[in-house]
């Protein structure tokens, strides 16, 4: 899981990336192939809209051509593009709805499952259930963190800046989120190496 | 490089570079640990409990996801908006017309247009790009008010601008899929309700979005200093560059009728005032205006001229004692003259900026210039 999902280190991303900031259109439209799908994924969680959220994806990658000068070059392009897109959906929606600010209360669509090759007898499987329904009504930003951080792969300083908070709280939700399962977790994890 | 040694489960749970070796793997991290294991025996389960819990967490996959031509489509939207940007506009605003979507695209559309004109209009001086500015012209009108007096003008919605001396409005041939304007000066606005297609003042950065009818907008090339005052309804006011930059979430305001805003970009700052007299427009003070009791023609089309600050002509001798019962203070200025003209059996257009009222049983009477 992790592998497929790390582009960001993807030895072909940084060139790509100077190649795009120095105004190569061919560049820029692989980073659009190969980014596009994983940038929607990541929006589609926030706001289940999908051509409202296509918008959004076409409106991030055009942002970011425009931008092209002023752009870091380092190559963290997922973080950028999360940030970029995360923001966008607030905003239009915001505007769309005369102004007033959802980010407080928005929904963040994720389910989580436990790696199944990983539970050996029905036991395990009860336990492995309860895991999960944990994860799964945890707060939306918890939930967002959980997703940012194990599936896309993204640090914790990423993480932060996506969201528009500081690292600490980051790292205090989280904590919120393994006190919810701490219990359960550790008893799977007896019984697994027992 | 970080102390392990009393790192408990949740402790490795918040490391990144412990989380980066189990997702991803790398040498280097396989390297790091391996050794570090090597030296604290003692820790082995408690990395391991950490790595399971690490690896189980997955996520299932959405059931809605971006297909293959989908982003072969943003890919040949996005390569548009770079080539040839005007024409294909209405390819995709077509599109997304016809979808359920349609308000909340009409409105992405009109945003994302804009950033292309902005770009446009400040980098003429490549050849290349002036050929895109004259595609450009095609597709919109432009006024410019070298007089001495205001000029009407009506766009093909029927909405109306009041443009002052030494301004300039460009606007959009057809109001179909999207209503937007550039103006540069100043001009009062009576703007026709649709909220389908939301209609959009661009000046400078700063961006008006009409959430309802009249409203004028001041802004000064070479001063940079924005003004928008609203007579009726309710306009959204926010600078298009700061949006797009995403600098500043609290960056548009909401203006109700008798409220200005200024705006200095130097500053990035928005003053919103009450102004301490109604303005004439306003629905208050406008229903005492625009009540009429057998008052002359002539007093009535001075009234709106001068409210408005728009050049009436008509036949004072033949039109002007007639006298009338009206009451039009909640008509936009189109209706206004209408509902006078269709009251003294007189016809109207808009011309040359000017309003010219026709008494009906002349129109067979060749006019005597031109």
């Amino acid at each position: 899981m992790g592998l497929e999902h790390n582009f960001l280190t993807a030895p072909d991303d940084s060139e790509l990336w100077d190649l795009f900031r120095a105004g190569d259109e061919v560049a820029y439209t692989q980073l659009i192939k190969k980014y596009s799908k994983v940038v929607f994924n990541y929006g589609f969680r926030i706001c289940q809209d999908k051509d409202f959220l296509k918008d959004c994806v076409q409106d991030v990658f055009l942002e970011l051509w425009n931008r092209k000068e002023r752009i870091s070059p380092t190559p963290a392009v997922k973080w950028y593009l999360f940030k970029a897109v995360r923001l966008r959906i607030f905003r239009e929606q915001s505007k769309w709805n005369m102004g007033e600010p959802l980010d407080e209360n928005y929904e963040f669509l994720v389910e989580f499952n436990i790696e199944t090759k990983m539970i050996t007898d029905l036991e395990n499987l009860e336990l492995s259930n309860k895991i999960r329904q944990v994860l799964n009504t945890l707060p939306p930003r918890q939930r967002e963190i959980m997703y940012l951080r194990f599936y896309e792969g993204l640090d914790f300083d990423s993480i932060a800046q996506i969201m528009e908070i500081s690292k600490q709280s980051v790292h205090n939700l989280l904590q919120k989120a393994y006190k919810n399962f701490r219990s359960e977790w550790l008893v799977v994890l007896l019984m697994f190496w027992r | 490089m970080t102390n392990y040694t009393n790192y408990e489960v949740e402790d490795f749970l918040h490391d990144d570079f412990f989380i980066d070796w189990v997702l991803k793997g790398t040498e280097a991290h396989n390297t790091f640990w391996s050794e570090w294991l090597l030296n604290n025996p003692d820790k082995k389960s408690v990395v391991e409990n950490a790595r399971f819990i690490v690896s189980s967490v997955t996520v299932k996959p959405l059931d809605t996801t971006l297909s293959d031509t989908e982003v072969d489509e943003i890919v040949g939207y996005i390569k548009n908006r770079l080539h040839n940007k005007a024409e294909d506009d209405n390819v995709v605003s077509l599109k997304f017309y016809q979808s359920k979507y349609f308000k909340v695209a009409a409105m992405l559309l009109v945003l994302v247009s804009i950033g292309f004109l902005f770009v446009k209009l400040k980098s003429t001086t490549s050849p290349q790009l002036h050929q895109q500015v004259n595609t450009l012209n095609s597709e919109y009108l432009s006024v410019i008010n070298t007089s001495a007096k205001s000029k009407v003008v009506q766009m093909s919605d029927g909405s109306l601008a009041v443009l002052k001396p030494g301004s300039g409005l460009k606007y959009i041939r057809s109001f179909a899929k999207k209503r937007d304007v550039i103006l540069d000066g100043e001009a009062f606005f009576e703007v026709h309700k649709n909220p389908a297609i939301p209609f959009l003042v661009h000046s400078n950065d700063m961006v008006v979005r009409v959430l309802g009818t009249s409203f004028t907008v001041r802004s000064q090339k070479g001063k940079q200093d924005f003004k928008v005052i609203v007579n009726t309804g309710k306009v959204l006011v926010y600078d298009n560059k700061k949006a797009a930059a995403g600098t500043n979430r609290q960056n548009s305001i909401i203006l109700v009728p008798n409220q200005q805003v200024t705006y200095q970009p130097q500053q990035l700052k928005f003053k919103k005032e009450t102004l301490p007299v109604p303005l004439i427009l306003s629905e208050e003070i406008a229903q005492k205006e625009f009540t009429f009791d057998n008052t002359p023609f002539s007093v009535i089309v001075e009234k709106i001229s001068k409210v408005y600050d728009v050049n009436i002509e008509y036949d004072k001798a033949k039109l002007g004692n007639i006298s009338l019962n009206a009451s039009i203070s909640k008509k936009p200025l189109d209706e206004k003259v209408k509902l006078i003209c269709t009251a003294v059996n007189a016809s109207f257009e808009f011309k040359d900026g000017r309003i010219i009222i026709s008494a009906q049983n002349q129109q067979h009477i060749q006019p005597i210039t031109k």
